[in-house]
């Protein structure tokens, strides 16, 4: 192979792996498939908010770092939760943030929940 | 008759990758994480992956994502642990050795990270008459009484 063609792919090699783009990873728990629930998309709490009586988890939510990851600010991954959330029709997300004191990326792990529809959210 | 030195520098850009993934090397793939509860005999589900251990176990875990563990036992509160992904020191080595060649290796084959916690121990308790076993009956989190 053409010393030329070893190079080009030592450079290409690792931009294969480079994306911006945030790690999501949606767990669906059994009790997602419920079927009276209805479709809804969720409101993103941070934790320590309270979390009203009867609530059910239906998921949870890891957004973190790839290793490149640039687009990884607060109201990005925020927002990427509660897509999370819509696919597992949860209608309240509560976000905990990761400490990861090498990456400067903003990291959540989120508890995706579906709460009855009288139940409000005390912040 | 191509020159050795070019064929040594054709040999290392290919082995390169075996040699330059700091975390990789130091730490494996995968991590082993312990499962225990209070009492014992519960039934643990790892989630994505779908496996279902009794405590106390131990678990090979791929470092390359984050996990969930749901502990279950008949009359108890279940309850869920988040196993979350973070950067490992030891990619820090790619700084020094192995560089971008190196942190991608890290970053694919999960070896560039850290599952925190590293042991899951839970206290299970009891679930009081008012709802059913195997569910979430914590911090305000009272699941109603029809599921």
């Amino acid at each position: 192979m053409p010393m030329r063609l070893w190079l080009a792919l030592l450079v290409l090699l690792p931009l294969c792996a480079c994306t911006p783009q945030m790690e999501v990873q949606v767990v669906r728990y059994p009790e997602a498939d419920r079927a009276d629930a209805e479709p809804s998309c969720p409101k993103v709490i941070e934790d320590g908010a309270r979390i009203p009586s009867g609530c059910i988890d239906v998921g949870d939510v890891y957004v973190g770092d790839t290793g490149f990851s640039t687009r990884c600010h607060r109201e990005r991954v925020l927002s990427e939760v509660h897509s999370a959330g819509c696919q597992v029709r949860a209608n309240l997300a509560v976000a905990r943030r990761i400490t990861d004191p090498i990456s400067s990326c903003y990291q959540v792990r989120a508890r995706l929940l579906r709460c009855p529809p009288a139940e409000g959210v005390v912040e | 008759m191509k020159a050795p030195v070019c064929r040594c520098v054709q040999a290392f850009i290919a082995l390169l990758p075996l040699l330059s993934a700091c975390g990789t090397i130091v730490n494996g793939t995968r991590q082993t994480v312990a499962i225990r509860s209070r009492p014992p005999g519960a039934t643990a589900l790892v989630l994505p992956d779908n496996l279902t251990v009794t405590t106390p176990a131990e678990v090979e875990l791929d470092r390359v994502r984050a996990h969930t563990v749901r502990v279950e036992l008949q009359g108890y509160c279940r309850e869920t642990v988040h196993i979350d992904r973070v950067t490992s020191e030891s990619t820090m080595g790619n700084v020094l050795v192995g560089g971008l060649v190196g942190h991608t290796i890290d970053a694919s084959s999960g070896g560039g990270w850290d599952l925190k916690p590293g042991a899951v121990d839970v206290t299970l308790r009891p679930a009081d008459g008012s709802v059913a076993s195997f569910l979430e009956c914590d911090r305000g989190h009272m699941p109603s009484a029809a599921h």
